[in-house]
């Protein structure tokens, strides 16, 4: 097989899984893990191929410069790919459990589950503006009526506001791509930057607000209103895949733009702004995360504070940063699933979320409350786990630009996170009350447990395997140094 | 084979992670196969340690190094310093399982206590062998999150107050840490622990650097080590169970904290850029006031618990305190209390839970005349008390015995008085418990007779105390913590 | 052979442990005891090679010398006969713990006399201290551990200066065997310094003054055979402290020698003064060891100074020494013997009087011996130190008979080893002292000398019987301190409210506690509101900064 083929593979089996659990009308969960198997085993079998040439390209339909769609799969790409297929796997084998008495919900899920998965694979292997905005478009469309899974009436709030914003950031974003277009007269990535002509006007307010539109869509901090109630709404496994991914998404999104096709547009102010909103994010988002009262807010605060870390690369903009950042981005994804369906297997057992009524979960539930305490060390970025060579990569990178007032942002936020996980965790350790209640829910299965468990042990493993999988990022494409 | 061999170190650190591992996943359901397992892990370490132990005698220093991130190795290497710490730890481990299962006999949640605290061993293998400041870093916080389940496992909501407390402190320790360790890393790149240190060649260009950075480290190690100001989380700990106590007052944490200490004044800075840079003064003095402030606070201490932790925060400066005034004499005596220390708290650790698991005594003035009621826990918290105060023949007069020589031969004649006003602070604070326990009458008199503590705990307790005793009385003995000291210092000082 | 110096001390150490778990009774204490003793007094004949054991402690060397030799015989005489006293105290309730203070009270005082390098004769010298403690308080109550807490105070001032003074020389010869120390001391910066801190660590154990308060408390409130070791046995310690570890004829000290000459002088005259208002003859014995181990300290103040000889000192510092450890003994021990008819009241009274110089007494070849080596004006001073030690023991016989005495009948053997001990106090000098001192004491102006000052106190005291005298409190110097302490305790308690820093801590840490109101504020930021509007400004206030940044 040539490895061209498989990135497209990538993007059209999981449209097709999702065409045919349309079609078949009952849900098939056995399909859904088959799909996200094979996604995984594809994007394994990219690795090689990747870490040899840097990069494989696919193109789609034959087409020649500049009507080419080409399908572009890096050593960003490929670890976005990665981290989307592990989580992929876990959360389909956390449905498969979660979902098997529901059929209309698990009908829905298993349909609009392989499309979100598609379109992401999508977004992370396109390589011009305008396709990038249409995979953009899907995932958020995908992913929203996953948030009304939740139940009748429950997050239909979360959702429109959800719907609103990303539909706002999505026009923004577009708006920006227009006038680039109109300014270099062409979209895809590696043309851009050369075609682009030196600092108009009409440029930078494209540039201004393709940006804007992404900080939207990944809320960073003045756009995060709509997260918290989605994402704390929504059933466990959709949280999951939308703070491990979805946002997780626009921020990569970001990345590759600011390092390829804007560089020639950015400036080092700008880049401290965006530093700037990260560590507002990281501070203020731990600060909240740690003032919620019930589990899944805790959560999903936690998921706009750790999305500031990755901004953090755009002050510094050198290699350990560039790194640090996409590495937080996949310690933080496999973190954050996990602790989502950890949470999720808390809230099954007690039947709601609040922090003050949790006590005396130990025992049934010690396995969720292991990987969410082992989540909880790469959130804090504690050795040895993902997070923390992430940070240790950021705060290098501080050092070395001599930006010390990220390191201490660094410093503090790994504090605050300590704050709310332990928070959490200690409700583990509590005695329970003397007259224990009824619980109405159930003991969560072993596979709902474990997905989760799998999922943090991934985070810390990440932690001791960075060497290959750094190399395979390598350096920023268009990065300053 | 030679590999194997030469991997001891991970060995050493595997026999308690996966005896953790195999604990937490078996469960409450199987406590007599945990025991076994618990105690088996144990011993086999212990069996490690002793071919370890022989190896590096003769001279064989073992290194195995994993490549973790560009340009940064995960390093493990046992040195005559790491194996200092790891026979203290390993043998005291032991120790404290066997008590531990005693103590926590019929209690709830006991497979995850003891595989937290088998984590936390590893995770003072880890440190006790780390290569360099990052590996440190990595074994010094697994400790910190291990150890935090084991504070709060009574579950009270004075646990959980000890335990935040804890955290809040350590927590904030390793972020100071971990940004020296940072700064470090930026200055002077990936280095290796290198006996006499491997900073010298920076002290021209950035003298400012390496004091501030050199703060940064001691800082957040201090925090380990219980330096005033920073000590604040150890009295509150004490709420944790009585084995806790030992392990966090002897067996790990706050050894951690000075071992790190160690650490970093010989193998990272070396002993003449610390003098040079003027910071050997300035830690002897943070040592000092460390020292009396601890021993102060203890004096009004009403809890038996908390007046031994106070007695920590005092005891453990001495460690720093003997580096600081960096002769070869000072560094005996410091060092050797790492052991000594160990020894004598883990008896009197093991003797507070002893008085409380058997009578329900916690505090100080419920103890009257309890001698008679459990005269060998009573003989064994003797042996601890006059250790600490620095009577011999037990191992705490050595290691005063050398601070005060290497202070004399530094000319540093006020550290001389402050090791006197702690022997008399220390002999303030528990002679008046000696005298209680001995010379009292009891509070009720209808209570006669000999009740002891339960076999499990008592022989965990006579075993401590009696080493505590022996590491001084045979001092001159060649495989004394005293005797390997001094080989240990002798390889530092002349390389 | 002389593994049997290890013997000693091991021995009781064992017995100690043995009682600490119970399987001893008064019966295995004596036997214990005895067996050591014969054990000791074998090396006193045999006098063994000395015996080195590197492997111990920091390298323990022992060994008797010319003083020890004395002293261990004395020892193996008076802990035996004391033990057989002690009888019931080993049994009971409280046995365990007398046992175990008593045992590790005789270890150290035997290891002390043998361990001849600096770490071991402190491990003993401390050992020997500490587990004295336990004796003087053993019989509880307010006055036993009033007594404790001065002895303890002063024991671990004592100690304290010790180990500096003990850093300060090992700083310059590692663990010093006490051969070595003259070459120690000719090598340090500080001789004076060093010098200065063991002589004051040493005159603690010795009493002498104003160190010797412990000593009137302790001796009352302590059992009866503890006393008895106490003034005999432990006191001594300081004595072989300062001959061992302080270079004789050293020229540095000399200014401190000629200090504890004077203290010495001093309390020989008015520890026996003050002793002679005691109330209670067991304090008046105590007063009268202050006394005696004064006039101890004169010729180790000359020696140490160097103003005489150690040559001709040593001999006769030992002969009193020796006397003095047994004639004490035997007197303590007598308080339990007065009432046990007039055969005994009489051989109390010729050891009593022995101790002031009765002729044909040991105590008078003691005195001799003393005055003979002493240049003027000491030997006056020391005859008529003889008239205030006659006043002194003529209070302890009066008090005694006054005593009404518990009565009970002591055993045989009890009495046989005390008497032993007497019959020792008595000949011991005759033994010891060298022919010229004999000559001395036999003839007629030694006895003269003798007499005298015995008959002029006798006089004063037949004077004064009827008298009402002034009293002092026991322990002289304690109460006032005691006063002073308390009210500045009670004046602190005042002033500041408490002592204890955590109070201080915790107005401190109130005083900063973040405000109220600061929380509540940070607190309605998270709230829902107006946020689309707000999204909506914060949108095009984004995108007008980026692109001002941008151009």
């Amino acid at each position: 097989m040539r490895p061209d083929v498989l990135p497209v593979m990538l993007v059209f089996l999981p449209f097709l899984a999702g065409l045919l659990q349309f079609i078949a009308g009952r849900p098939a969960p056995r399909l859904g893990n088959v799909l996200v198997g094979v996604n995984l085993l594809l994007v394994l079998a990219l690795i090689p191929g990747v870490a040899d040439e840097g990069a494989i390209v696919a193109n789609l339909g034959g087409w020649s410069e500049p009507l080419a769609i080409h399908l572009l799969a890096d050593g960003l790409a490929l670890l976005m790919l990665l981290l989307t297929a592990l989580l992929a796997v876990a959360v389909s084998l956390y449905a498969m459990a979660a979902w098997r008495d529901q059929h209309h919900d698990a009908l829905r899920f298993w349909t609009l589950w392989p499309l979100l998965l598609g379109s992401l694979n999508a977004l992370f292997l396109s390589r011009d503006l305008f396709n990038i905005y249409v995979t953009l478009e899907l995932v958020t469309l995908a992913a929203i009526p996953l948030v009304l899974l939740a139940g009748p009436g429950k997050t239909v709030d979360a959702a429109l506001r959800y719907l609103l914003f990303a539909l706002l950031g999505s026009l923004i974003y577009l708006a920006g791509v227009a006038l680039l277009y109109a300014q270099a007269g062409t979209l895809d990535l590696a043309l851009l930057a050369d075609a682009l002509p030196d600092s108009t006007l009409a440029g930078s307010l494209g540039a201004s607000l393709i940006i804007v539109g992404i900080l939207i869509k990944a809320a960073i901090l003045p756009f995060h209103v709509w997260l918290p109630a989605a994402h704390g709404g929504a059933p466990a496994a959709v949280s999951a895949i939308l703070s491990a991914l979805v946002v997780k998404a626009a921020a990569y999104l970001l990345l590759r733009l600011w390092s390829g096709p804007l560089d020639p547009l950015v400036t080092p102010a700008a880049g401290q702004l965006l530093g700037a909103l990260g560590a507002l994010a990281i501070l203020f988002g731990s600060w909240q995360a740690f003032r919620q009262e019930r589990l899944k807010l805790v959560v999903a605060y936690s998921t706009v504070a750790q999305l500031g870390y990755m901004l953090l690369f755009f002050p510094m903009a050198v290699t350990a940063a560039w790194q640090g950042a996409v590495y937080h981005g996949l310690a933080h994804g496999l973190a954050k699933g996990a602790l989502f369906l950890a949470a999720g297997n808390i809230l099954l057992y007690l039947g709601h979320d609040r922090l003050r009524e949790m006590r005396g979960i130990d025992r049934p539930l010690a396995v969720s409350l292991l990987a969410f305490g082992l989540a909880g060390v790469s959130i804090m970025g504690l050795p040895p786990s993902g997070g923390f060579t992430a940070k240790w990569l950021l705060l290098t990178a501080s050092v070395e630009t001599g930006q010390w007032w990220w390191t201490i942002t660094l410093l503090l936020g790994g504090l605050l996170a300590a704050a709310y996980v332990f928070r959490v965790l200690r409700l583990a350790f509590l005695q329970p009350p003397e007259n224990v209640p009824d619980r109405p829910g159930m003991v969560p299965p072993p596979l709902m447990a474990w997905s989760a468990t799998v999922l943090a042990v991934l985070a810390i493993v990440l932690g001791v395997v960075s060497a290959p999988l750094l190399e395979l990022l390598g350096s920023p494409v268009g990065g300053s140094e | 084979m030679s590999g194997l061999y030469q991997a001891m170190p991970l060995w050493v650190l595997l026999s308690s992670l996966l005896a953790a591992a195999v604990i937490l996943a078996l469960g409450e359901d199987h406590p007599r196969l945990r025991i076994g397992i618990n105690l088996a892990a144990a011993l086999l370490k212990l069996v490690l340690v002793g071919v370890m132990l022989l190896g590096v005698r003769a001279g064989h220093e073992f290194l195995l190094r994993v490549p973790l991130m560009p340009g940064i190795d995960l390093v493990l290497h046992a040195d005559a310093l790491s194996m200092l710490f790891i026979s203290l730890s390993a043998l005291l481990w032991l120790a404290t399982t066997i008590y531990a299962i005693a103590y926590l006999e019929d209690s709830p949640n006991r497979a995850r206590f003891f595989g937290f605290f088998s984590l936390c061993v590893a995770a003072t293998m880890g440190i006790a062998t780390a290569g360099n400041l990052f590996t440190f870093f990595l074994f010094y916080e697994m400790l910190t999150l291990s150890t935090w389940p084991l504070v709060v496992h009574r579950g009270t909501e004075k646990a959980m107050r000890a335990g935040r407390g804890y955290l809040w402190y350590t927590l904030g320790g390793s972020a100071v840490l971990l940004l020296g360790i940072v700064l470090l890393h930026g200055l002077a790149g990936s280095q290796d622990f290198v006996a006499g240190g491997t900073l010298e060649h920076l002290v021209d260009s950035h003298p400012l650097a390496l004091t501030g950075i050199f703060l940064l480290l001691i800082g957040g190690m201090g925090v380990k080590a219980a330096l005033a100001p920073v000590h604040g989380w150890l009295p509150t700990a004490m709420v944790a169970p009585a084995p806790v106590s030992a392990l966090l007052h002897a067996v790990a944490v706050v050894k951690a904290g000075a071992f790190g200490i160690v650490r970093v004044v010989y193998d990272v800075y070396g002993i003449n850029l610390m003098q040079d840079l003027g910071l050997a003064q300035l830690l002897a003095i943070m040592a000092s006031i460390t020292i009396i402030y601890g021993s102060l606070r203890a004096i009004w201490q009403t809890d038996l618990k908390r007046r031994l932790a106070y007695s920590t925060v005092s005891q453990v400066s001495y460690i720093a305190l003997g580096i600081a005034l960096a002769n070869p004499l000072a560094s005996i005596g410091g060092l050797v209390h790492l052991v000594h220390q160990g020894l004598m708290k883990i008896t009197l650790f093991f003797c507070a839970g002893c008085y409380a698991e058997t009578h329900g005594i916690h505090a100080i003035e419920d103890l009257d005349g309890i001698g008679r009621r459990m005269p060998w826990t009573t003989a064994m918290f003797t042996l601890g008390a006059l250790g600490m105060i620095g009577l011999p023949p037990l191992a705490g007069f050595i290691s005063k015995w050398y601070l005060g020589l290497g202070a004399v031969a530094a000319g540093q004649f006020w550290v001389v008085g402050v090791l006197l006003a702690s022997t008399v602070l220390n002999a303030i604070y528990f002679l008046p418990i000696l005298h209680r326990v001995w010379f009292r009458p009891p509070r009720d008199e209808q209570t006669e007779g000999l009740a002891e503590a339960a076999p499990g705990l008592l022989g965990p307790t006579l075993f401590a105390g009696f080493a505590a005793l022996a590491a001084g009385l045979f001092a001159g003995f060649d495989w004394s913590p005293l005797a390997w000291v001094e080989l240990l210092v002798e390889r530092e000082y002349s390389p | 052979m002389s593994m049997l110096l290890m013997l000693i001390p091991a021995l009781p150490i064992l017995l100690a442990l043995a009682a600490l778990s119970g399987q001893i009774g008064r019966h295995g204490a004596n036997v214990g005891v005895m067996l050591t003793s014969a054990l000791a007094l074998l090396v006193v004949l045999l006098d063994p090679a000395p015996l080195a054991l590197p492997w111990l402690l920091l390298g323990t060397h022992l060994a008797l010398d010319e003083l020890s030799r004395v002293l261990l015989f004395c020892a193996a005489l008076l802990w035996p006969a004391a033990t057989l006293a002690a009888g019931e105290l080993f049994a009971g309730r409280d046995g365990r713990r007398f046992g175990m203070s008593w045992l590790f009270t005789m270890a150290g005082n035997l290891g002390m006399l043998l361990s001849q390098d600096l770490a071991s004769f402190y491990l003993c010298f401390a050992v020997m201290t500490f587990s004295a403690y336990g004796l003087v308080v053993h019989k509880a109550g307010n006055e036993a551990f009033r007594a404790g807490r001065v002895y303890l105070v002063l024991s671990i001032f004592g100690e304290s200066l010790l180990l500096a003074g003990i850093f300060l020389l090992a700083a310059e010869g590692g663990n010093p065997a006490v051969t070595d120390i003259p070459e120690v001391f000719a090598g340090m910066d500080r001789p004076q310094l060093a010098g200065s801190l063991l002589m004051a660590g040493f005159a603690v154990k010795m009493g002498v003054i104003p160190l010797h308060v412990w000593l009137p408390l302790a001796h009352p409130a302590a059992p009866v055979p503890a006393s008895a070791v106490l003034s005999g046995l432990l006191v001594k310690g300081g004595l072989v402290g300062w001959l061992r570890f302080l270079p004789d004829q050293e020229t540095a000290l000399q200014t401190a020698a000629d200090l504890l000459l004077i203290l010495g002088l001093t309390g020989a005259f008015a520890a026996a003064l003050v002793g002679s208002l005691q109330q209670r003859p067991k304090t008046v014995l105590a007063y009268s060891t202050v006394s005696q181990m004064g006039l101890l300290t004169v010729p180790v103040a000359l020696v140490l100074g160097g103003r005489a000889e150690t040559q001709t000192m040593l001999p006769l510092i030992a002969l009193f020494a020796g006397h003095h450890a047994l004639a004490k003994g035997a007197l303590f021990l007598s308080v339990d013997h007065w009432h046990g008819g007039r055969w005994r009241q009489l051989l109390i009274v010729i050891a009593a009087l022995g101790i002031a110089g009765l002729p044909l007494t040991g105590g008078l070849v003691a005195k001799a011996a003393l005055k003979s080596a002493t240049a003027a004006p000491l030997p006056l001073l020391i005859t008529l130190s003889s008239i205030t030690t006659s006043l002194l023991l003529l209070r302890f016989l009066q008090q005694l008979s006054a005593d009404p005495g518990q009565g009970n009948r002591l055993p045989a053997f009890v009495t046989a080893a005390w008497g032993l001990v007497l019959a020792a106090a008595l000949l011991l000098p005759w033994v010891l002292a060298d022919p010229t001192v004999l000559g001395y004491a036999l003839s007629g102006a030694g006895l003269r000398d003798a007499v005298w000052p015995l008959l002029l106190a006798l006089g004063v005291a037949l004077m004064l019987r009827r008298r009402r005298l002034p009293t002092i409190p026991e322990g002289d110097l304690v109460a006032p301190i005691e006063c002073a302490l308390r009210h500045i305790k009670a004046l602190l308690q005042r002033s500041i409210g408490a002592i204890d820093p955590q109070d201080l801590q915790q107005r401190l840490i109130a005083s900063v506690r973040p405000q109220r109101r600061f929380r509540v504020a940070l607190a309605r930021w998270s709230m829902t509101g107006e946020q689309q509007s707000l999204a909506a400004v914060a949108i095009i206030a984004m995108v007008l900064l980026l692109l001002l940044l941008l151009t």
